[in-house]
């Protein structure tokens, strides 16, 4: 070979070199800019939504359609109560918001509903988020008094945008799986042996599915969640319930982990509105004497037995079931006489206790 | 010089050229970018800063109630004296809630110098702070009067 003629091909060897690095460069460039811009979505995406579901929890007794992010949400609680939900990869903490949703929303817009916490003052508001991907079936007896009157007692509130069916107990084994993304039976008030979800159509063996049976005195939910992906077997959890808004939670949760977080988020809520009561009761009643109002009483013991009992219920993870039975059988005893307190004083022409 | 060295060394300024070229719309391209972070981060903080104040003003601890009959953007004034009690015990709870913080409840009608501290945490070295004003009602349960008032938030931002 002449000398030209390897210098020319030098020549041509370099060109090449440069091109790839300047290719590599660009494909680089590309790449990092593709990753950024989905890093910069998700993060504004999620303070959209975190500010959205903000605005909605506020909006209590409302039921309000919002726009779902073409990636989806998916919501999760681990263990340790660290609850999120996910846009993406990026991960938003709940806070102070206590959110019951399905583990992923998608597809469709999501419904908003919120209701209030009352014992008997307003507690906290509840958020419950769903779409039409989730099938609900409310499943009540109709030989049975106690089910009938918490159907319909539940089911009045429950908004009708959500993509529901009531079915007699005794027909649970005949409904096959319609093609939704998540199936939850809810089992109102009947009898815990009606929730034989092993005898479902076999159309529920590789779908997501899961149940809840809600006792008929309304103290405890039973969470049936899928053992295997593949096959019809189910494990159990049993968690306590303080009044209608929380059976509500436990229907609309993904799973029994996100409804006890929750829980116990909203009993460190009811601590500190119990422990607020109890403080101006105080107040209260020192102004009352000394505008010589004999008259009004104002009895603190009972705020304090259910700030103490609410106190207790904040850790329920780590209690076993005698242990959390006696703070709220306190909690749900109590509420009534709260009541009774506060109409004794408004006849009285008293400031009221809450 | 060879010919072919005079072509190299042609190559190589072409490609000094274009990649002095490049860097220059790289330099420009990063600092448009940078601002429009820095607006975007200056809108997440005033959002958050609302945020803090709409949480605030929705606290079920402070809300007043008259006939179980709850008013919205009202503050029980018997209760706003004993909160800073509650934030002092639950710190954390309310740390998760408003963050690096300050909020007050000032009572501004009938005219006053009545005001209240709700929840002070502020951020020794901060980047930005914004302030938040939000009409809200103070009631008083024993003479059964509303008072107009504002909740101040103001909210840091970190370095």
């Amino acid at each position: 070979m002449n000398k030209r003629a390897f210098e020319i091909q030098i020549h041509w060897i370099f060109i090449l070199i440069a091109g790839a690095v300047i290719l590599a460069f660009f494909f680089s460039v590309v790449s990092k800019q593709q990753v950024l811009s989905e890093q910069k979505l998700s993060i504004t995406l999620s303070y959209q939504m975190d500010a959205v579901f903000a605005g909605a929890i506020e909006s209590k007794g409302t039921t309000q359609p919002l726009v779902t992010p073409m990636p989806g949400i998916a919501f999760s609680c681990t263990n340790v109560c660290d609850c999120n939900f996910h846009i993406g990869k990026k991960a938003t903490e709940f806070q102070d918001k206590l959110i019951f949703a399905p583990s992923m929303i998608k597809d469709f817009d999501a419904w908003a509903w919120t209701i209030d916490w009352k014992l008997p003052f307003r507690v906290t508001n509840f958020l419950m988020l769903t779409n039409p991907r989730i099938k609900y079936y409310f499943i009540h007896d109709s030989n049975n008094q106690d089910s009938v009157q918490l159907y319909q007692r539940l089911i009045k509130e429950i908004p009708t945008e959500i993509n529901q069916q009531t079915i007699e107990s005794s027909y649970v084994t005949s409904v096959s799986h319609d093609g939704s993304a998540h199936t939850r039976f809810v089992f109102i008030g009947t009898s815990p042996q009606a929730v034989k979800l092993h005898l479902l159509h076999t159309s529920f063996e590789e779908e997501d599915v899961s149940a809840v049976w809600i006792a008929p005195d309304l103290s405890r939910v039973v969470y049936h969640e899928k053992r295997d992906p593949d096959e019809l077997e189910f494990n159990q959890y049993d968690l306590p319930l303080a009044g209608d808004a929380t059976a509500y939670a436990s229907i609309f949760a993904a799973d029994h982990q996100m409804y006890d977080c929750m829980m116990q988020r909203a009993f460190g809520k009811l601590q500190s509105v119990a422990f607020m009561h109890n403080e101006r009761a105080g107040l209260l009643q020192q102004e009352m004497e000394a505008l010589q109002r004999f008259d009004c009483q104002y009895i603190r013991e009972d705020l304090k037995s259910v700030e103490d009992a609410a106190r207790v219920l904040t850790n329920m993870a780590t209690l076993r079931s005698p242990e959390i039975d006696e703070p709220l059988r306190t909690i749900r005893n109590i509420r009534h006489e709260l009541k009774r307190q506060n109409d004794v004083l408004v006849k009285q022409n008293c400031p009221e206790l809450y | 010089m060879a010919k072919a060295q005079i072509k190299m060394f042609e190559t190589v300024g072409v490609l000094v050229v274009f990649f002095f070229l490049l860097v220059v719309g790289a330099v420009f391209y990063f600092n448009v970018q940078e601002s429009a972070m820095e607006k975007e981060l200056k809108k997440q903080v005033l959002l958050r800063s609302l945020q803090a104040a709409q949480r605030a003003t929705f606290l079920p601890e402070l809300d007043c109630s008259f006939l179980s009959v709850t008013k919205e953007n009202c503050f029980d004034l018997r209760k706003l004296e004993v909160f800073p009690d509650l934030v002092e015990e639950r710190e954390q709870d309310y740390f998760r809630m408003f963050g690096y913080a300050n909020i007050t409840v000032k009572k501004v009608f009938p005219e006053s110098d009545d005001f209240y501290l709700m929840y002070i945490k502020t951020l020794d070295e901060y980047s930005d702070a914004t302030k938040s004003l939000i009409p809200v009602l103070l009631y008083d349960p024993v003479l059964r009067t509303y008072d107009f008032g504002v909740i101040e938030v103001t909210t840091y931002a970190s370095r």
